[in-house]
């Protein structure tokens, strides 16, 4: 200790200088990287997202919604698998560029596209019926995936979801503590592992028991809102890994078959847009 | 040098150790309402000055009680749970926090539904109603509340001078954490708002011309829809949520003076600016009939 303390007495000046050189070069370089902005064709959503995952298109349920949403709505657009390092505005891993104008979160985004192309993809529902299907949205992304958020980075530490989340052991600690302090910030991390799994299958029996026989969430045909719900659910469906999520989540086929009915319907390519458990890469 | 780090050591030791001592004694000073175990003492922060709670949590689980006619009996000391939450009961010897599973205990404990009618679809669309309601709309509210503006809150919480300021500042810091934490708290108040203006109008889009929320007779997700809804038109005057639903929504207004009506005959007497305020802590009520004759 008292070394140290002499070492740093000592190096002060040079100590400080590298301090500061350091962070010059820092700052200068994220500035260049900005400026250094690939131009992309014009007319074209560019989705700034994570690499592909090893069994569903991709391991964050709202890169999956958006991008649901964007074959929906047959809107031409391009995939980045850059957003790791190149992050939004609020510092997330989904979003979009469209001539020029960068968007942020994944809901902003797809409302920006509806104004932007004037899109409606729910004009065949009634106001109520939106309305219900609105509320399972928000259960599923601003509820349910905090309990998943929990199963996967707190619960499940040592999950198989890490040999794809390729990270070193030390980030994964500071996730974990990072993900506990987050899910107590929201309100769902203060309660027990045993009482948030109990959330859990009750979401999962909610959503069960509301889509009942009917393909989509509204019916015969699928509404804005079936990409939110897909991408939580292909979560505990394909990206389960074994966990006390998606043994639960196969006990309601009706789900499943959802799963498959919505990949079916609008992933038909799905086998290229996968890394079917890292043996190859991606093509699409 | 260590000998300081070791002294230092001993204060921090020592002030957590008289910390804790403080909040053990403060529990055991407060007085514990003596009531038979089939009364629930639903702990809560006291009543506002233009409705029974200024949360709507609590007014969720009160409303939940007397839909049910649970004998219970408020405790408006304050204290908080384990899990360092509000509201939360103690009943039959178990103290349970989380309001909705206070609900869940009770309804278990004394087998009661007030959900019967409705189909498990409707049942889940009502469950999902109540969490868009309360993960979602909820922490706009706490946004607009607790912003840059709080002169609305400062007419709301029933406190002044120093108490009241340190209460808001504390809570602005729990708020700004809690929803950088969500997500919510990283956009824009235009984007909140905008998140805002979509639950509330699919709240009314769905609640349409019914008497309750889900048909003609009032079940469970009305106590969680009127906790909070009330919120809005009562506890953040002159808000833009306010505004927004008076001039737009105006269903919902409609709707929280249903709920008031039918559960809340005696709601004058626990608000605290009216002068037909009484205190009501320690006051049982729904005995039992089996109370009442012995």
């Amino acid at each position: 200790m008292e070394d140290v303390k002499t070492f740093m007495v000592a190096h002060l000046k040079e100590i400080c200088g590298a301090a500061v050189i350091g962070f010059t070069v820092m700052v200068v370089y994220k500035r260049c990287k900005r400026k250094i902005k690939k131009s992309y064709p014009r007319n074209t959503v560019i989705h700034h997202t994570i690499p592909r995952g090893p069994f569903a298109p991709s391991l964050t349920p709202f890169a999956l919604k958006l991008e649901t949403y964007l074959r929906m709505a047959k809107v031409p657009y391009q995939n980045e698998f850059d957003s790791v390092v190149n992050r939004s505005s609020k510092g997330k891993l989904t979003w979009i560029e469209y001539n020029g104008e960068e968007v942020a979160d994944s809901e902003f985004c797809i409302k920006f596209i509806n104004k932007t192309l004037n899109i409606d993809l729910d004009k065949d529902f009634t106001d109520e019926e939106k309305a219900i299907a609105y509320s399972f949205q928000k259960v599923a992304e601003e509820y349910f995936y905090w309990a998943l958020f929990l199963q996967r980075w707190v619960y499940d530490e040592e999950g198989e979801v890490f040999k794809y989340i390729k990270i070193p052991w030390i980030f994964r600690k500071i996730g974990k503590r990072g993900a506990i302090k987050q899910a107590q910030a929201q309100g769902i991390g203060r309660h027990s592992q045993e009482e948030v799994q109990t959330l859990i299958f009750e979401c999962l029996q909610n959503f069960s028991s509301f889509l009942g026989k009917k393909k989509f969430l509204l019916g015969e045909k699928p509404c804005q809102a079936d990409c939110a719900v897909f991408g939580i659910l292909s979560q505990c469906y394909w990206h389960g890994f074994g966990s006390f999520t998606e043994q639960e989540f196969k006990k309601f086929e009706n789900l499943c078959s959802y799963c498959e009915r919505m990949k079916a319907e609008f992933w038909p390519d799905w086998d290229d847009c996968i890394t079917h458990d890292d043996t190859r890469e991606a093509t699409k | 040098m260590f000998l300081q780090i070791f002294i230092a050591g001993i204060v921090i030791l020592i002030t957590i150790l008289i910390c804790r001592l403080g909040s053990f004694l403060y529990r055991w000073s407060t007085k514990r309402h003596n009531v038979p175990p089939d009364v629930v003492i639903l702990y809560q922060i006291g009543r506002g000055p233009f409705a029974p709670s200024v949360s709507p949590f609590p007014l969720k689980l009160e409303t939940f009680l007397r839909m049910t006619k649970t004998p219970y009996v408020n405790d408006h000391s304050g204290k908080f749970s384990s899990k360092r939450k509000t509201p939360w009961i103690e009943y039959d010897g178990k103290s349970i926090a989380d309001s909705q599973f206070c609900i869940d205990y009770i309804k278990k404990k004394r087998g009661v539904d007030v959900n019967g009618d409705l189909s498990p679809s409707d049942q889940a669309v009502a469950r999902a109603f109540q969490k868009m309601t309360e993960e979602n709309l909820y922490w706009t509210m706490c946004i607009e509340m607790f912003g840059e503006d709080t002169s609305t809150v400062e007419k709301v919480i029933p406190y002044k001078g120093l108490k009241l300021w340190l209460t808001i500042w504390f809570l602005k810091r729990v708020i700004k954490k809690e929803t950088w934490g969500h997500g919510i708290g990283r956009h824009t108040q235009d984007e909140v708002w905008t998140i805002a203006v979509d639950d509330m109008t699919a709240i009314s889009n769905f609640l349409g011309n019914k008497e309750f929320f889900m048909g003609s007779e009032p079940s469970e997700v009305d106590c969680a829809m009127f906790g909070m809804l009330s919120m809005i038109i009562l506890n953040m005057p002159n808000s833009k949520h306010d505004r927004y639903v008076r001039e737009n929504l105006p269903n919902i207004v409609r709707y929280c003076e249903r709920m008031k009506q039918r559960f809340w005959p005696d709601w004058e007497s626990h608000i605290l600016t009216s002068s037909k305020y009484e205190n009501d802590d320690g006051k049982i009520y729904f005995k039992s009939q089996e109370e009442k004759t012995s």
